[in-house]
């Protein structure tokens, strides 16, 4: 079986005019030797490799930014590649947010013959569905205005009744569907699901998560016009959320950590020491051994915390609180052992933290922490699975 | 070339829709088809005959409108495409940007609809004028359209080579309107070289349009010399350059336009 979309060390690179004059240089090069001067472009994605078959359906996250907008447009055929390149073998429909290609002075029923024939179709079936089409779009008399006179909604609306009627091989689109009214929102959503049920190729372009997962099978994410990582869904959005999340975390507090009177002096996490991510299952149980330093011979308390990502709290526990003195070790050290779990996280990435605390447990000395990475499939969501019960 | 076949359809839609919108929108749209070259004619005819008080040797004055009519619509077209199709890739910005249509069909499509319209109106006009005057053999009209067939391929030629340079050099459409202005006087439309000497006629075979209207008006009207054949070949040769080299242009420049415009 060969590949709907095929893309191949696909990159593109944007021109660089800000001198008076560039145009004319960047003319001149293009007419003489066919391509630009490197210091005229610069480049915003590059390297994109996949292949999409008929059915399959992914997912391109990413921050705003990334060049999500600059891929589809490559795929759509809008823009041409500087380098590598696409192959197409389908008839591709798009409904994009950056608007559906309409001609503003035509009226709704002129842009659905000009979409129509944009998308391939022949005069007679253009003919042939047009009545479909404008039953679909549901936009009364309007559909003999100019498109210029419609609303956001109206112009989605039509676009997606083009879309709808004429079938696509495969669906291009991102979060344009949020604009319409509840109603056609929910038309156009159970027209997708349908469309994914009778074995629909999609990419969507989303920043919902829980879109991406719902709706496909593999995903690309895309960081700073490169591709950070692509394969199954599950693993691509949940290294990016956690990616998310740490970058978030990172760009609200750097504060580094200091050392005090009483701090850590080693800890291990199922014997295991290294500074390197736990990556355990759905429901483990965790093992935890802090050895605290106190050097005035005075028992530290120990605090035990899991966060999201992002450093939100997730649950903290405190030896003070539970009365736990530890274990002399030697003069100045004590240990704690401690068994966590099993623990309701989904999956997904987390910090596991440990804190020196002085012995009344309110200063706050010595803060360590380690990626903790659930793995697993779910459906659900948030990031703690609570019981319940379908009655 | 392929390519723009396939889009075939699109085009088409492009056309009738340049077309409609244009002239068929409204009633006075419809009048506008032939009052605006009539009009023209109408006022050029007047300073032909009463200002530059113009006598064409040896025939009749009646020859005189239709005369005027052959060299002005052409000219009508020649303009009035040229300067549609150079701004067309630029005005279509928006759609460019989101849709993956072939850039040479809006350059195309106006060209398509001012000739396919002035070729109409012309045909009429000397239908016409053929009953009040004499001189006007419409056995000639065959002529006539290739000539207007050969002004087609060269403004389509030329108008995708300014076309695709207007992207990024956005003064072209500007330059081209005062180019025009000077044109129009460097060619035979109001007044007649044949009348101002030989050596006029033959000044002006550098004008591919001042060789077309002359063939046409000898054909239509039997007056004037039948271009030389260093005229034709020359004419035919402005056409073939324009249309090879605004290809070529075209294509080089078009995989960049979304990125200029």
């Amino acid at each position: 079986m060969k590949p709907l979309l095929k893309a191949e060390a696909l990159g593109k690179a944007y021109p660089k005019t800000t001198a008076a004059g560039d145009r004319a240089r960047a003319m001149w090069h293009l007419l003489v030797r066919g391509r630009l001067p490197a210091d005229l472009q610069r480049p915003v994605l590059s390297d994109v490799n996949f292949e999409l078959y008929p059915g399959q359906r992914l997912g391109v996250i990413g921050r705003n930014g990334a060049g999500k907008s600059t891929l589809l447009k490559l795929l759509t055929g809008v823009l041409t590649p500087s380098s590598g390149r696409i192959e197409r073998r389908c008839r591709i429909g798009a409904l994009l947010e950056l608007g559906a290609g309409f001609h503003m002075e035509y009226t709704g029923r002129q842009n659905i013959d000009l979409s129509a024939a944009l998308l391939g179709l022949s005069p007679r079936e253009i003919k042939q569905q047009r009545d479909a089409i404008i039953d679909f779009a549901e936009l009364g008399e309007f559909i003999d205005e100019p498109v210029k006179h419609y609303s956001t909604g109206m112009v989605v609306r039509l676009g997606f009744a083009i879309l709808a009627v004429t079938e696509p091989e495969l669906l291009i689109t991102d979060e344009v569907l949020a604009v319409g009214d509840e109603s056609f929102q929910k038309k156009c959503i159970r027209w997708i699901e349908q469309y994914l049920e009778r074995g629909g190729t999609l990419v969507l372009v989303s920043h919902s998560m829980y879109h991406i997962q719902k709706l496909c099978t593999s995903a690309l994410w895309i960081n700073a016009g490169r591709v950070e990582r692509q394969g199954d869904v599950f693993d691509v959005t949940q290294a990016y959320l956690a990616w998310h999340e740490r970058i978030e975390a990172e760009e609200a507090s750097g504060i580094d950590p200091t050392h005090l009177p009483y701090h850590i002096a080693g800890w291990t996490v199922d014997g295991d020491a290294a500074d390197t991510p736990i990556t355990r299952e759905l429901g483990c149980t965790l093992s935890i051994e802090v050895q605290l330093k106190a050097p005035d011979g005075e028992a530290p308390a120990l605090l035990v915390g899991l966060t999201r990502a992002d450093g939100s709290p997730v649950y903290g526990l405190g030896s003070e609180i539970d009365g736990i003195r530890g274990t002399p070790l030697d003069a100045t050290t004590l240990g704690f052992r401690l068994q966590l779990g099993p623990l309701p996280l989904l999956p997904g990435h987390y910090q596991l933290r440990v804190h020196a605390m002085d012995p009344s447990g309110v200063r706050l000395f010595d803060t360590q922490h380690r990626e903790l990475i659930i793995r697993g499939q779910s459906r659900e969501f948030g990031f703690i699975r609570l019981p319940y019960r379908w009655d | 070339m392929r390519a723009i076949w396939a889009q075939r359809a699109v085009l088409q839609q492009l056309v009738l829709r340049d077309f409609r919108s244009r002239y068929l929108s409204t009633w006075t749209g419809r009048l506008w088809i032939l009052l605006h070259p009539l009009l023209l004619l109408a006022l050029y005819h007047f300073i032909f005959t009463t200002i530059f008080r113009t006598r064409l040797p040896n025939i009749d004055d009646s020859a005189l409108l239709p005369y005027v009519a052959i060299g002005l619509w052409p000219w009508l077209a020649f303009s009035e495409a040229l300067q549609r199709a150079v701004g067309a890739v630029e005005q279509n910005a928006g759609m460019l940007a989101k849709v993956a249509v072939r850039p040479e069909l809006f350059v195309l499509a106006p060209v398509i609809s001012t000739f396919g319209l002035h070729l109409i109106g012309v045909t009429a006009v000397l239908g016409v004028l053929a009953l009040v005057s004499p001189a006007l053999s419409l056995s000639g009209l065959p002529v006539l359209w290739l000539a207007m067939l050969l002004c087609f391929a060269f403004t389509l030629g030329l108008s995708l080579l300014l076309g695709a340079l207007n992207v990024f050099i956005r003064d072209i459409a500007q330059i081209l309107g005062q180019a025009l202005g000077f044109l129009f006087f460097l060619t035979p439309v109001i007044y007649a070289p044949e009348a101002l000497g030989p050596h006029i006629v033959e000044a002006l075979a550098w004008n591919p349009l001042a060789t077309a209207i002359q063939a046409a008006r000898h054909a239509l009207l039997d007056f004037g010399p039948w271009p030389d054949a260093g005229a034709l070949g020359y004419a035919l040769g402005c056409l073939v350059a324009a249309l090879v080299l605004g290809q070529l242009c075209f294509a080089r420049l078009r995989q960049r336009f979304e990125d200029f415009l």
